[in-house]
């Protein structure tokens, strides 16, 4: 009997590089991902699992990376066009499309789809606020009427929402998508899904693109929350793509052997919001003075390791409505004492608190070089890390018991400046993104008339904007930190990668080879 | 005429065998050296304002040198204040659970073993409920309801840890209540609430107080644990827990000083309160002196 176990250990033992030979066969491409993918719903999913839809879905249009000739491109759709007044948008589909469950792509199909998301009205779903009624003229043309003009192409091309599904899915509730199914048009299908764990994509045989050699047949994603250990699986082959690594350790990375890091300009920023309804940063001037009191050099040179650059507004700077003419506070600790001693406070003598994400070092440290600077002035900053769900709930639960100033990352859910200035800035009855609570009715006006405008006159658009920005930066609801870059880091025999900041942190899988 | 010492440690007394414990004694030094340290930390660095959490980005992620022994972290804080600052937390947290633990577990297993019955059954349930949780575990849910601060951390380690301490002393008044000597009290009319306090409580607190010593080195571990996971010690200020949490991120990127040298704290002073604790064991009972 030991014998027999004996021999059959050695065979196994034997098997085993044979069985990696088999599995290096497939050309399989593993992305370590530091965060869940929480909603797999297509229509709602509104987080980080845009990295799997962007493979398993595609969009009518596709909106370029920055550099390109044009800023989009078909997908879904092969040509479009827009009614002079921008009311009316005629989609062209492409023929000869199926979805992973073998259903046709038609323009009922991305009707039902559409419809399915507004309906739900969650998540990114406010993007189609223009629509008033989508129409399958023919087989194979879409319609789609507006209430306002907007530019509907750009919206399509969204990285959330924007998805078109199989009819079969539509009728699915997102429960179904959530138990790891799915039916897009995408190169890739989810093939398995452990929530929290690893989710594996395999190619799509029938994809319209067609295949060639060298392409992925597989596709991993290792959700490791650990940045330690996903900089250790780079290192080390056993992930071939991975980012949100400590900004410090990129440097030191960019000379390991086998592993490239790619920096390029986001579409993300981090602000710090300000609590505008609670003592004493209900204060329009002490808001000032804690604008003017922030070391954003130190920040953007030392913590960000020079990688990105100082916030201007919330608009960034790579994004059309950009106010590259507005004011940008710099630190100026007189002036902040200055007006603090206006505001009533002529020593200081307030504390306030600080929220971050808990394991965001970058925003703890964010607090901890703000709270030196603060404590020159003589106030005491208390900095709170917590859960990212704990943050937002307090900061909904009462505004007035809330957090004074709550570290906050941004990126567009589609490419527009609104997204910022809408998505954090519009009142709100109820808090939901807007957690600096700022209600100011002129800015709420300019940005809603820079919104239907930016669909038929771009240029007024973006005057309008600007200006909103300017009450925003008067009124210093939020602390304007950092434009972002994209930092991902690749494994050297990878090729054709190209980062799209439209899809943050997405990568197409379908363009790379080894 | 020479004066004989006032203060002398006799020969065969608990505290001679202790000090002739060589790895105790060393141990005893060690601890004794890292409290003053802690406790002195604001003269005996000029770094102190780092210490407490200000940052010099001027020597960001220094080396070890001789202007910064263990070098100095990612916001230029040398890492030799931020040490001495983290005993302070470090220290008192492994302290003050096991003084916390022993000040809920002691009476609460006294009152359970000379009373007996009912009640010794009711709070031998109630240690049994807490001990089936893994004491991390208990802990870290405890933190976590709590929300993540120094103070809480040390309330969720000190809520897991007093049972040991009530069994403790619920066993050894077992055996002390059945003394003649308690007998003698009860039968001329001492109240119960004095029996425990003067006559019990005396007598149990040797082994107690081994227990103590051996488990603060334990607290520390927990507590750092707790830190580390971000459910301790708070930004900007720090403990070995957070200063080994933050560093690790940086280690494979070459700036290994960060986490090695708190580590190397907890490790040097869990070990030197296990073998004191050990020493104390052994001084504390006649039958393991024979082994020294």
């Amino acid at each position: 009997m030991k014998r027999f176990m004996f021999i059959l250990l050695s065979i196994a033992i034997l098997a085993l590089p044979l069985m990696t030979t088999v599995a290096q066969d497939r050309n399989v491409f593993v992305y370590g991902h530091p965060v869940a993918f929480p909603n797999l719903d297509p229509s709602s999913g509104n987080s980080n699992e845009n990295v799997v839809m962007g493979n398993v879905y595609e969009t009518l249009t596709f909106y370029n990376a920055p550099g390109s000739a044009e800023i989009l491109s078909p997908k879904l759709a092969v040509s479009w066009e827009a009614s002079e007044d921008s009311l009316t948008w005629t989609f062209n589909l492409r023929e000869g499309v199926t979805f992973h469950d073998g259903a046709a792509l038609n323009a009922e199909a991305v009707k039902k789809a559409l419809d399915r998301t507004i309906t739900i009205g969650e998540g990114s779903a406010w993007i189609f606020g223009s629509i008033a009624s989508i129409e399958a003229v023919d087989e194979l043309v879409v319609q789609f009427n507006l209430s306002y003009a907007a530019p509907l192409d750009l919206i399509l091309s969204a990285g959330y929402a924007a998805w078109i599904m199989s009819p079969n899915a539509a009728d699915q509730d997102s429960a179904w998508f959530n138990d790891g199914n799915a039916a897009g048009t995408g190169p890739y299908m989810i093939a398995s899904n452990e929530p929290g764990q690893r989710m594996i994509l395999e190619a799509n045989p029938d994809y319209w693109g067609g295949w060639s050699e060298g392409q992925f047949d597989t596709i991993v994603y290792e959700i490791v929350e650990d940045p330690i250990v996903l900089e250790q699986m780079i290192r080390s082959g056993d992930a071939d793509f991975t980012y949100s690594l400590p900004f410090d350790n990129y440097g030191p990375l960019a000379g390991a052997d086998g592993v490239s890091v790619v920096v390029t300009p986001s579409f993300q920023n981090l602000l710090i919001l300000l609590n505008t309804v609670k003592e004493p940063t209900s204060s329009q001037l002490v808001r000032q003075a804690l604008s003017y009191s922030f070391p954003y050099a130190d920040v953007v040179s030392s913590l960000y390791a020079g990688l990105g650059t100082q916030a201007r507004g919330p608009i960034p700077a790579n994004m059309w409505g950009h106010g590259a003419e507005l004011m940008q506070f710099s630190q100026d600790l007189d002036k902040a004492r200055e007006l603090l001693a206006e505001a009533g406070y002529p020593d200081g003598g307030f504390d306030l608190v600080y929220t971050h994400v808990a394991a965001d070092l970058d925003e703890q440290q964010v607090g901890e070089l703000w709270r030196a600077s603060l404590a020159e002035i003589g106030v005491d900053l208390e900095i709170r890390g917590l859960a990212w769900q704990a943050q937002w709930d307090l900061a909904l639960n009462d505004p007035a018991n809330a957090q004074d100033a709550f570290g906050f990352y941004w990126w567009p859910d589609y490419i527009t400046p609104n997204s910022w200035l809408t998505g954090m800035f519009v009142s709100e009855d109820e808090p939901f993104f807007n957690l600096s609570y700022y209600g100011n009715p002129q800015f709420d006006a300019l940005v809603q008339a820079a919104a239907t405008t930016s669909g038929s006159d771009r240029a007024a658009a973006e005057a309008m904007y600007v200006d909103a920005q300017r009450l925003l930066l008067d009124d210093a609801a939020a602390i304007y930190v950092v434009d972002l870059p994209d930092i991902h880091v690749i494994r050297d025999d990878v090729s054709g990668y190209v980062n799209n900041p439209g899809y943050p942190h997405v990568v197409f899988f379908y363009d790379l080879s080894r | 005429m020479k004066t004989r010492p006032r203060f002398r440690i006799e020969s065969g007394s608990s505290a001679w065998f202790l000090l002739r414990d060589r790895a105790a004694l060393i141990s005893m030094a060690f601890l004794i050296f890292v409290a003053l340290a802690a406790v002195f930390a604001p003269l005996l660095t000029p770094y102190a304002n780092q210490g407490r959490g200000d940052p010099d980005l001027s020597a960001k992620f220094r080396a070890p040198s001789i202007e910064h022994p263990f070098g100095a972290d990612g916001l230029g804080r040398d890492q030799v204040a931020r040490l001495m600052f983290g005993a302070r937390r470090s220290l008192s947290m492994g302290l003050i659970v096991v003084l916390a633990a022993m000040a809920i577990g002691t009476p609460i297993g006294m009152v359970a073993g000379y009373l007996g019955g009912w009640i010794d059954e009711a709070i031998m349930r109630v240690t049994d409920i807490f001990l089936a949780f893994p004491p991390l575990l208990l802990a870290i849910a405890i933190a976590a309801a709590l929300g993540a601060s120094y103070i809480n951390a040390v309330t969720a380690i000190a809520a897991t840890w007093w049972p040991w301490y009530a069994r403790l002393a619920r066993a050894q008044t077992l055996s002390v209540r059945e003394r003649a000597y308690i007998e003698a009290a009860r039968s001329i009319g001492v109240r119960d609430r004095v029996i425990i306090r003067r006559h019990i409580l005396p007598n149990i607190m040797t082994p107690i107080i081994v227990q103590g010593t051996l488990d603060v080195g334990t607290a520390i571990l927990v507590a750092a644990g707790l830190s580390f996971i971000g459910l301790g010690t708070q930004a900007p200020f720090a403990d070995w827990g957070v200063m080994i949490s933050d560093g690790r991120l940086f280690f494979l990127s070459g700036r290994w000083w960060m986490s090695t040298f708190p580590g190397l704290a907890i490790f040097l002073t869990a070990m030197a309160f296990n073998f004191l604790g050990d020493g104390v064991r052994v001084a504390a009972d006649p039958r393991l002196r024979r082994l020294l």
